[in-house]
């Protein structure tokens, strides 16, 4: 049963609503796509609605509707951290930072990369593609190796050496790209648009997922809304073994 | 809302300040390498609306200024990120420098990377040990 309450997607441009079949743009202009959700039900219900930790806290506000394609590293509910010291040298009276540092692969990618290969499961996709300068391509990489997906990483060949091999250690396909970093974009795309047009025989095959999707751009947003860190946490049963690193000594603190 | 941009991949920012729609750039490398979209199609025209339906803002910061950013947050508050995850805090002290947004409000700015993917520089050697009075002096000489 489907907890995810988005009901659409629907046109930014010319307001056409379309049932939530895989899409990347609006069919009648080429639009935009935005997701939209059972507003009613959220405001009748609100914060009831939510369970967990993460991420996954706000499935009923992303479009993945079987928990079985929730896929997870452990991304989102990062620290949001009062900065007094830097409010007063920047000049303003407060200053919040959401660090997105501790997600999984290191960045804010994570929380879109969760949705976006989500969504390949949810659509029957195999593989996975992004062009990126780093961190969206050890993302994607790690989240589709997570899911079993196979993912074809492009990346810009001046991505830094931690960055690249981030990806070549997660991704099964790493292309490095030498060149102007927006034109890969562009042929990036061209590409995808190539792989929509392949014949339906050997579509299932090939199927790629571009991850430019209206669902990876909702994975994105908890990043305000889980503003609140929720610190609910799910029950586990204690395992058998617990595997630790261990080292004697350490750090002593000098007073 | 206000939206970051490296001054080298400012496509967005600089329709902002002119009032007028997107133009595409040619652009090269920044620090700022996840920010690095000369042309951001039809997303961009996106962000451009709701900056301009939401009255928000937008604006840019040079290269120099997002590495500064990235050593003074880690000294001053122990966050280490990296200069694409910085380039919102860069573009924030530049608007309140340059009186566009007011400093009274309270601000949240989203830190999107963690500094352990960055590449520079191997740091300064100055500090280095290598015996139990060498390790004393020189602990000795900092606490003095």
């Amino acid at each position: 049963m489907s907890d995810s309450l988005a009901q659409s997607l629907t046109c930014i441009e010319c307001g056409a609503a379309h049932s939530l079949t895989y899409r990347l743009e609006c069919e009648r202009c080429h639009g935009l796509l935005e997701l939209r959700y059972d507003i009613t039900r959220l405001q009748k219900d609100g914060p009831a609605l939510l369970q967990g930790a993460g991420l996954w806290r706000y499935a009923p506000v992303l479009p993945i509707g079987d928990p079985a394609h929730r896929v997870t590293l452990g991304e989102g509910g990062t620290p949001l951290l009062d900065c007094p010291r830097l409010a007063s040298e920047l000049g303003v009276r407060r200053l919040l930072l959401k660090f997105d540092g501790p997600n999984p692969t290191g960045t804010v990618k994570d929380r879109s990369s969760a949705t976006a290969v989500g969504a390949a499961l949810q659509f029957g996709y195999r593989a996975t593609s992004v062009v990126s300068s780093g961190n969206a391509g050890s993302s994607i990489a790690a989240y589709s190796a997570r899911a079993g997906l196979r993912s074809l990483i492009f990346a810009y060949e001046r991505a830094s050496a931690p960055k690249l091999l981030h990806m070549a250690a997660t991704t099964t396909d790493l292309v490095i790209y030498k060149g102007v970093y927006d034109d890969l974009i562009s042929i990036w795309d061209r590409l995808v648009e190539e792989a929509l047009r392949a014949t339906p025989t050997n579509r299932k095959a090939r199927k790629r997922s571009p991850t430019r999707s209206p669902s990876r751009r909702a994975g994105g947003r908890p990043t305000s809304s889980s503003l609140p860190s929720p610190s609910a946490r799910r029950s586990l049963r204690p395992p058998a073994a617990f595997a630790s690193c261990a080292r004697p000594g350490g750090s002593r603190a000098r007073r | 809302m206000v939206a970051a941009q490296a001054t080298r991949a400012n496509a967005v920012a600089r329709a902002f300040r002119d009032g007028t729609a997107i133009t595409p750039l040619k652009i090269g490398y920044t620090v700022a390498e996840g920010l690095a979209a000369g042309n951001p199609g039809k997303k961009g025209d996106w962000v451009l609306r709701l900056l301009r339906e939401g009255k928000g803002l937008a604006g840019d910061a040079e290269d120099d200024e997002i590495l500064a950013t990235q050593r003074k947050l880690a000294r001053v508050e122990g966050i280490w990120a990296g200069p694409t995850g910085v380039a919102t805090l860069a573009v924030l002290a530049r608007l309140v420098a340059q009186k566009l947004l007011d400093p009274a409000q309270t601000v949240c700015a989203i830190i999107s990377e963690t500094g352990l993917k960055t590449e520079a520089e191997p740091p300064s050697r100055t500090g280095t040990a290598f015996d139990h009075d060498s390790l004393r002096r020189l602990v000795t000489e900092r606490l003095a």
